[in-house]
């Protein structure tokens, strides 16, 4: 803690230093940024298929990763723009790989839920709801097999804790005591269905007690809160002690993809979630703690507006797969 | 600069979309976040909502008419900024004109309703402001007895019977005679409805290799059956049964017996289906649509006549979820109602057959070397080739005959 910070702060947010949470706010106002400009592309008919946003979910995903180490894995999900953002991937490259270019992610095969950075520590969304549990496993038996020391950090929604492979996945993980943190994050809903029709229990970290593990329940949208529980978690990931269950209880406030006609909940709730903006909350404590003056957040703001700006520039620019390249990357049939 | 209000692209396969109603009307103040119109897409109507706070204007899109994805239908001005009309609307206004597909001769000629003569901050049910459109009647003009004063059906409908057509109303209903002239044609765009059967019917004809079987089938005892079971559910409370949920019937336990004829065509596969799932084609409104009797293989009689009961109500009143307008593994299309002889139907996509009923009637008949009369009717199964061939289509008309004509072969 630095020596002019004023008294009465939280110690979540008192143990990041201001290098620390600028850039937390800087990745939350890309991710917010990167997905606005995603969906009005998306609006142009300029991206096919269709995305899933996070807007509304940006603490959960930047907090968890924020004590991450850089040769740390994540395995992340449909809705997983911002894990990669968070850990780091480069928005024009994204944006490459949404627009279907050479350059993208993938080559531009990928497209929105299929974007993997295995050199950046992103092994991968999936589309398969909760495919990346399992993953997560042998990521875990890898890392302890090689004894390299890695975390493995695993996203995934509150639907996908109804699976089957939730189950197993960190049953199997604990019993080896794997070297992984099992994130949650709960919107409230998997698709239109609310929790409280899918779930026996009222926490999704209430399961963690099955399965021998300590299972946090969080305010998804405080960043401070999540990042000092997910700094516990990998330090007991990395020791050896086993994984953690995390739960961000957090909202979208985008429809559950594009085509979601939002019958399954009122604009009242929205409007109460859009209140609980993790970016504005976070901007506010750091004002009502004098660490930065509203300029300097403004600043930041502008900054990341700008490289989102530039990342869309860039990646309408660049050039189309050539169609002869076609099987190039196929390797089986 | 004013901010572009643009047609978004809401679904994945979207290219074009409808602009159904619009919320506002030039002029009007938006907060970011309001709706302002109603998109409506091959699959549902989705509400768009404005992308800035300020006065919307240059509103140019007009309803009911396809717009390409992207396309600006209005602007916002920000609050202080000049309300005159830029350049930039200006000719985007030409791209708007260029999306649709009125051309520019048939322009005038289109009685599409300008969207400023769209009602704004009105309360209205979505079928109230559809026959309105469909009218050529100005919404504003009709007085809403719902809660808040909202417009529904009936307000609509007693406002035209009551008021002398108006010039408007005549130049968007059709024509009673066609003219010579061109001027008193009508283009309509196809409603979203009338788009996916378009679609999915011209689809079916190109790539399924239809072939048709018709049977002429004796009725006398499907009658006499459905007259002993009229009785019967009188008295245990359930729906009188129709003709169409007789063979319903009869088709879902036969169809056990011919599982190529349950099937649908997938890529280079057949997908046999577990499930009977029994679509029926019926009208509404002048669009074709198709519920489903779900797991109609598991129905009796009285549990099909209900079922089907509460689908055509529900059809009727708009209160059927699109899972249960599609994705049945047969369907059924009766038209002897409307006294048809017989008809070939085209194929439901991706099922692979149909079965197309004609009307019943007295014929003469070969019976034991003698003429008599007897009720007929005539079946046409159309079955796609690329899954069906004729010989497993024939001996699903031979057992669709022998149930038909001895129905109690059935219990
Ligand atoms: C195995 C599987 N089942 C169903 C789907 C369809 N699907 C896509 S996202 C989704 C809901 C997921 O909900 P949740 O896990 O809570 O994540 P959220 O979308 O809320 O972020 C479903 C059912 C799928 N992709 N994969």
């Amino acid at each position: 803690m630095s020596a002019d910070q004023k008294p009465n702060q939280r110690p979540e947010l008192a143990a990041l230093d201001d290098a620390t949470v600028a850039q937390a706010l800087t990745r939350m106002h890309l991710i917010r940024k990167f997905e606005e400009a995603a969906e009005a592309s998306y609006m142009r008919g300029l991206i096919h298929g269709t995305m899933h946003l996070s807007i509304g979910q940006e603490a959960s995903a930047v907090g968890t990763t924020l004590p991450l180490e850089a040769h740390d894995y994540i395995l992340s999900t449909h809705r997983g723009h911002g894990h990669c953002i968070a850990r780091g991937a480069e928005p024009r490259l994204m944006f490459a790989e949404f627009f279907g270019k050479e350059t993208g992610y993938c080559k531009g095969r990928g497209g929105s839920m299929h974007i993997a950075d295995v050199e950046g520590g992103n092994l991968g969304a999936n589309g398969i709801v909760g495919g990346g549990l399992p993953i997560a496993v042998g990521v875990g038996m890898s890392i302890k097999a090689q004894k390299n020391g890695r975390v493995c950090m695993v996203f995934f929604g509150d639907g996908a804790s109804n699976e089957g492979a939730f189950h197993e996945a960190l049953n199997m993980a604990s019993i080896w005591k794997l070297p992984v943190v099992f994130v949650c994050e709960n919107n409230k809903y998997g698709m239109s269905m609310d929790i409280g029709h899918a779930m026996a229990v009222a926490n999704v970290a209430d399961r963690a007690a099955a399965y021998g593990m300590p299972g946090h329940c969080l305010d998804g949208n405080d960043l401070a809160g999540v990042a000092a529980v997910a700094k516990v978690a990998i330090a007991r990931a990395r020791s050896g002690e086993g994984p953690s269950l995390i739960e961000c209880k957090t909202y979208r406030w985008r429809g559950h993809s594009k085509s979601d006609r939002n019958l399954y909940r009122s604009k009242e709730e929205i409007e109460e979630w859009r209140n609980q903006d993790p970016i504005r909350r976070l901007e506010d404590e750091l004002k009502a703690h004098d660490r930065f003056d509203a300029a300097t957040l403004m600043k930041l703001e502008e900054d990341a507006q700008r490289d989102i700006d530039a990342a869309v520039e860039f990646a309408r620019a660049c050039p189309d797969p050539d169609p002869k390249d076609l099987t190039r990357d196929v390797y089986a049939l | 600069m004013p901010i572009e209000v643009i047609l978004p692209k809401v679904d994945m396969d979207m290219e074009t979309g409808t602009i159904e109603a619009w919320h506002v009307k030039e002029g009007d103040r938006v907060r970011q976040g309001d709706t302002i119109f109603e998109i409506g897409t091959n699959k549902a109507v989705m509400e768009v909502e404005a992308p800035a706070t300020g006065a919307i204007r240059n509103i140019k899109a007009q309803i009911g008419v396809p717009i390409s994805v992207g396309t600006p239908v209005a602007w916002i001005y920000l609050d202080g900024e000049a309300a005159t009309t830029p350049s930039e609307p200006a000719a985007a206004a030409a791209t708007v004109a260029a999306a649709t597909s009125v051309s520019k001769t048939e322009a005038p000629a289109a009685p599409v309703i300008a969207a400023a003569a769209s009602p704004s901050g009105l309360r209205a049910t979505p079928l109230a402001r559809r026959i309105a459109r469909q009218n050529g009647l100005d919404l504003r003009t009709v007085g809403g007895t719902g809660p808040r004063g909202r417009i529904g059906e009936a307000d609509v409908k007693r406002h035209m019977e009551q008021r002398p057509r108006c010039a408007a109303a005549q130049e968007a209903r059709p024509a009673t005679a066609p003219s010579a002239t061109a001027s008193g044609d009508r283009l309509q765009p196809f409603s979203a409805i009338r788009r996916i059967v378009a679609n999915r019917l011209s689809e079916s004809m190109r790539t399924a290799p239809h072939f048709y079987l018709t049977s002429e089938i004796e009725m006398s005892a499907a009658r006499d059956l459905l007259g002993r079971l009229a009785r019967r559910h009188e008295r245990i409370g359930a729906p009188k049964p129709s003709l169409t949920v007789l063979i319903a019937r009869v088709a879902a336990r036969i169809l056990r017996d011919h599982p190529v004829i349950n099937a649908s065509t997938e890529g280079e596969a057949t997908r046999f289906h577990e499930r009977i799932d029994i679509g029926i084609a019926m009208e509404r409104d002048g669009d074709l649509v198709v519920p489903v009797l779900r797991d109609a293989g598991g129905m009796d009689i009285p549990a099909m006549a209900r079922e089907f009961a509460r689908l055509r109500e529900g059809m009727a009143k708009r209160t059927l979820t699109p899972a249960e307008l599609g994705g049945g593994t047969f369907t059924i299309s009766n038209l002897g109602m409307y006294g048809v002889d017989s008809f070939t139907a085209i194929i439901n996509p991706p099922q692979g057959a149909i079965l197309a009923v004609g009307r019943t009637i007295d014929k003469p008949v070969g019976r034991g070397g003698e003429i008599v009369l007897r009720p007929m009717a005539s079946f046409t199964l159309s079955s796609d080739h690329r899954i069906v061939d004729g010989v497993a289509a024939a001996r699903f008309m031979v057992d669709l005959r022998e149930a038909l004509e001895n129905p109690e072969l059935l219990l």
